[in-house]
């Protein structure tokens, strides 16, 4: 009987202590994605840095010829033919395409609080996230979530047809560049597309930009400064 | 104890799994109901007011910026009851219809909305209609769902998808007024005007009335040369003024988020449908499923839909931000408010209730 007591007495305490440990996971996992630890700041007016920037074209360029290789590597290994048309490689081009319109921002607005973070981009809608609400939301069309990976703010969209779509945010220590890797991912592709946008801050006013948001459910960003608008011969 | 053991396992189990929402039943388009309009102006024996508070509306995410919906909620909100006040103007039934950030403790007859769905698709709402002394006119749940002919045109906030919806409310509202009798109709409008009294100063009314069971009982009227009471028929003009102005706001929201907010239903509608219609193969949009012309569809509906979401949301902080300060006079005096709505209201209750203590000298 004293034994029987003993088991049963170890095993609730097994479970409890099992369901004890289970929620601190899930309280501390929430904690560590919902919380900015690294207090990073993305606030800031930023505008792309063609320089330091993936140039689309190239990259697909790249990646189509290394995969290609990486393939044929692998096939010589395993000694067997296979259809070209079997690899799939054109959809390295389709992805990088899709990504290249997905990343076409040049102008990044960006205002952060303790509690959500709006990114306006231009020519494009803004990424939003709740830091309190970081879990997975239904949109019109498809979800979208974010969280934080180390001092990094991802975003996640996924649509119909298996397109994901994902946004990483990262920031140099001294502030000098923003980097937002886009990944393009569609099932029964194998190879994600990434493109890596740079980022440099400039000052409101500094910018050879100008957006202004109109009823007609577009952010609209043309050429010149806030002053006297200015043509694109005329010299600073 | 072995059956205690598996069911504290079942029990720890089970909390860990979530629970579905419950699913919508399948909507289905609702006969196009007419409005119902006076043929005369109603008699004075007639005359009820109205009042239309800001509807509710149940957050997902409070104050989120993530889901466009709560943003569009909070418009819709201020939205919606100007739609209903419209209707029941047109339909010419009643006195004044007005429509003000909170309950009207002096309210003859009193609509309080909540949203309980809405999109491009469908429309659902909660209506209570409550009169001064307390009865309820009615509690139901309306519901109108959008169709294709809805959304032929360009979107025109002049003419609502969900007209049929805001025309069935006035129409029973209408049909509940002529069964109303005018002994009780008197009773209605004596009650609105001690409640009214008691807002402002309840010591000197508080003996008129009497409350049993969310039900308000007139046991009296001050006598009609009673200064106190013409003192209050005076303030309550005041409010009334008030009230218009307010209304003005709600008039001019109507103006400027009324047709950014016809397109938002109008991308709703598309895309809820594009989103079933993405299910099949979509011929006639000249792409089969897995084809990059269709998964290129598949981002750029999405992003036409955050970006109508994005307006949504500017629109909505710049109405936060830039609710001009109403003007009011009274009694020679021009007091200008300022803060949002429901602040201004709120300010305007109190120096109404200040002025009338010390007109009567209470």
């Amino acid at each position: 009987m004293v034994m029987h007591f003993r088991i049963i007495c170890t095993l609730l305490s097994l479970i409890l202590h099992r369901a004890a440990c289970c929620l601190l996971l899930i309280l501390s996992s929430s904690v560590a994605e919902g919380a900015n630890r690294y207090e990073v700041s993305f606030a800031g007016n930023w505008e792309l840095d063609y320089q330091m920037s993936d140039h689309p074209s190239e990259k697909i360029r790249h990646v189509y010829t290394e995969t290609r290789a990486a393939l044929e590597r692998e096939l010589q290994r395993q000694s067997r033919y296979v259809d070209p048309q079997m690899l799939n490689l054109s959809s390295i081009v389709g992805l990088g395409r899709l990504a290249e319109r997905i990343a076409q921002a040049t102008v990044l607005n960006i205002s952060q609080a303790a509690d959500h973070i709006i990114v306006k981009r231009n020519d494009d809608f803004a990424l939003t996230c709740d830091f309190d609400q970081m879990n997975e939301q239904q949109s019109v069309i498809g979800s979208e979530a974010c969280h934080w990976e180390e001092d990094q703010l991802v975003f996640r969209i996924a649509l119909p047809d298996g397109l994901r779509v994902q946004h990483r945010l990262s920031i140099a220590r001294d502030r000098s560049r923003l980097n937002v890797a886009t990944t393009v991912q569609l099932a029964g592709v194998r190879y994600p597309f990434t493109l890596n946008m740079v980022y440099m801050p400039y000052e409101e006013g500094e910018s050879q930009y100008r957006c202004e948001f109109t009823i007609a459910k577009q952010t609209t960003c043309t050429l010149g400064t806030y002053g006297e608008p200015k043509t694109s011969g005329e010299k600073e | 104890m072995k059956r205690v053991l598996i069911f504290l396992v079942i029990v720890l189990i089970s909390a860990c799994s979530t629970t579905k929402p419950p699913m919508d039943p399948v909507l289905h388009v609702t006969p196009e109901t007419g409005l119902v309009t006076a043929r005369a102006l109603p008699a004075t024996s007639r005359i009820v007011n109205i009042s239309i508070n800001d509807f509710e509306a149940d957050r997902d995410v409070a104050s989120s910026i993530y889901l466009a919906n709560s943003q569009v909620r909070s418009v819709e909100q201020r939205y919606l009851p100007y739609m209903l006040k419209q209707t029941l103007d047109r339909s010419g039934f009643w006195g004044a219809v007005r429509v003000l950030p909170s309950i009207d403790h002096g309210a003859e007859l009193q609509v309080e909305g909540k949203i309980l769905s809405s999109s491009g698709i469908a429309l659902k709402l909660n209506i209570k209609v409550t009169d001064a002394t307390g009865r309820v006119w009615l509690d139901r749940i309306y519901q109108d769902v959008s169709d294709d002919i809805d959304f032929v045109s360009e979107p025109n906030h002049f003419a609502d998808p969900f007209q049929t919806l805001y025309n069935r409310i006035a129409n029973d509202l209408q049909d509940l007024l002529t069964q109303l009798e005018s002994e009780h109709h008197q009773q209605i409008v004596n009650t609105a005007l001690i409640r009214y009294g008691q807002l402002l100063a309840e010591e000197a009314f508080s003996g008129y009335l009497r409350e049993e069971e969310e039900r308000v009982y007139l046991v009296g009227l001050p006598a009609r040369d009673d200064p106190v009471f013409a003192g209050l028929l005076r303030v309550r003009e005041a409010e009334y003024l008030f009230a218009d102005s307010v209304d003005a706001h709600y008039e001019s929201l109507f103006q400027r988020i009324g047709p950014t907010y016809a397109w938002w239903r109008y991308y709703s509608y598309e895309l809820i449908r594009g989103n079933e219609r993405l299910g099949q193969i979509d011929a006639t949009r000249g792409a089969s499923r897995g084809s990059w012309y269709a998964v290129e569809r598949i981002y750029k509906t999405f992003k036409e839909a955050k970006m109508n979401q994005d307006a949504l949301r500017e629109l909505t902080d710049s109405f936060d931000r830039e609710t001009a300060a109403t003007t009011a006079e009274i009694a020679g005096r021009v007091i200008e408010l300022k803060g949002s709505l429901d602040t201004q209201y709120e300010m305007w209750r109190k120096i109404l209730s200040n002025m009338y203590r010390d007109e009567v000298g209470i």
